[in-house]
């Protein structure tokens, strides 16, 4: 994971400082450094700004709490991003269901066509990222904004290192049959 | 040579895997260089995606949430340490007047019906005070649970 020398020494800093002294204004400067990471991550996964922004909150706050199980300052922002990712799926099944009892008076899994219509009407997000699903989507943020390398992506997200390469390939041809399904519309 | 698979493709975009023959086929075949071209372009502009900015207020809002919680947090432990203080110090005085009273042997001198009221009256005093004391303790621990519950979620006009 590739990131600005400075910006690192930085941020384990202030964590040092956090976890010694348990300091408020220690952890201020870690919002400030991390809070883009974190809510795009967030906004990413739940598509929806305002709700991004609370998951983000409730995020920080959760990681203020448990900051002193961090045993290795540098590996902070790989683990804040995997609990972001975590509570923004919390966040959406939570909506789901919600949304399922009360428009269509049903709780079930649903199709993956239903899977895109409600993202798609809910999101805020660029048209050509709401057709990925919710983890194709962090994985995305991880590996092109992150520059994280897929066995990284795999070992924060628990998965298998195919899995991840599996679902980053699948996630690009699904945006490029997207891209090529709108040109063909707007040439007719 | 058959088409190139669509993961081929892919791996020759990330620029992690060369192969002279894909390469070569991809000079030659239309098909496979249309294809890898649109993924390119895919890959390309998913390199360019930029970072989202929450709120101005955000980091603010995270920070002053933390220092009230930590305000309130040592509010009742001052709180709960004047009052453990005051609670050891009446028991103390209760067994303190008592024993005094034992140790002064009632079946030796004379205990009168005051000196006896008057133990009486004291440790009735401070058992009343301990008891209203653990009271306060009680009611204070309740509102100051249920002043951090309401802190617990944010103020978004804030």
């Amino acid at each position: 994971m590739y990131v600005n020398i400075e910006y690192m020494e930085d941020l384990t800093q202030y964590i040092r400082e956090v976890k010694d002294n348990h300091s408020a204004s220690a952890y201020y400067k870690v919002v400030q450094l991390c809070e883009a990471k974190v809510f795009t991550m967030c906004y990413r996964t739940i598509g929806n700004r305002e709700e991004a922004e609370e998951a983000a909150q409730d995020v920080f706050l959760k990681c203020f709490e448990k900051i002193h199980l961090l045993e290795d300052e540098s590996r902070f922002l790989p683990w804040i991003l995997k609990i972001a990712y975590n509570r923004s799926i919390d966040y959406i099944r939570r909506k789901k269901t919600i949304y399922l009892e009360l428009d269509h008076e049903k709780v079930g899994t649903q199709s993956f066509i239903e899977d895109v219509e409600w993202t798609k009407s809910k999101s805020d997000l660029d048209p050509y990222l709401s057709i990925c699903d919710e983890s194709e989507r962090a994985i995305i943020t991880f590996y092109y904004q992150e520059e994280m390398s897929t066995q990284e992506i795999a070992d924060t997200l628990k998965m298998t290192k195919s899995n991840v390469k599996i679902k980053l390939f699948r996630a690009r041809n699904k945006i490029k049959q997207f891209i090529e399904g709108k040109d063909k519309n707007i040439s007719k | 040579m058959t088409h190139l698979t669509d993961d081929q493709i892919q791996l020759l975009i990330e620029g992690n895997y060369q192969n002279e023959r894909w390469m070569v086929h991809l000079d030659h075949c239309h098909q496979c260089r249309n294809s890898y071209e649109s993924l390119n372009a895919v890959h390309e502009s998913l390199s360019r995606l930029e970072y989202h900015q929450p709120s101005m207020r955000f980091a603010k809002n995270i920070y002053e949430f933390i220092v009230r919680k930590q305000q309130l947090e040592q509010q009742e432990k001052r709180w709960i340490r004047v009052i453990q203080i005051s609670i050891f110090f009446s028991m103390f005085l209760i067994f303190l007047i008592g024993f005094y009273f034992l140790i002064s042997s009632p079946w030796e001198l004379n205990i009168t019906e005051n000196s006896l009221s008057n133990y009486y009256t004291w440790s009735i005093i401070m058992l009343l005070s301990t008891l209203t004391l653990w009271i306060l303790y009680g009611i204070d621990r309740w509102y100051f649970k249920n002043k951090r519950k309401s802190e617990k979620g944010f103020d978004k006009t804030s």
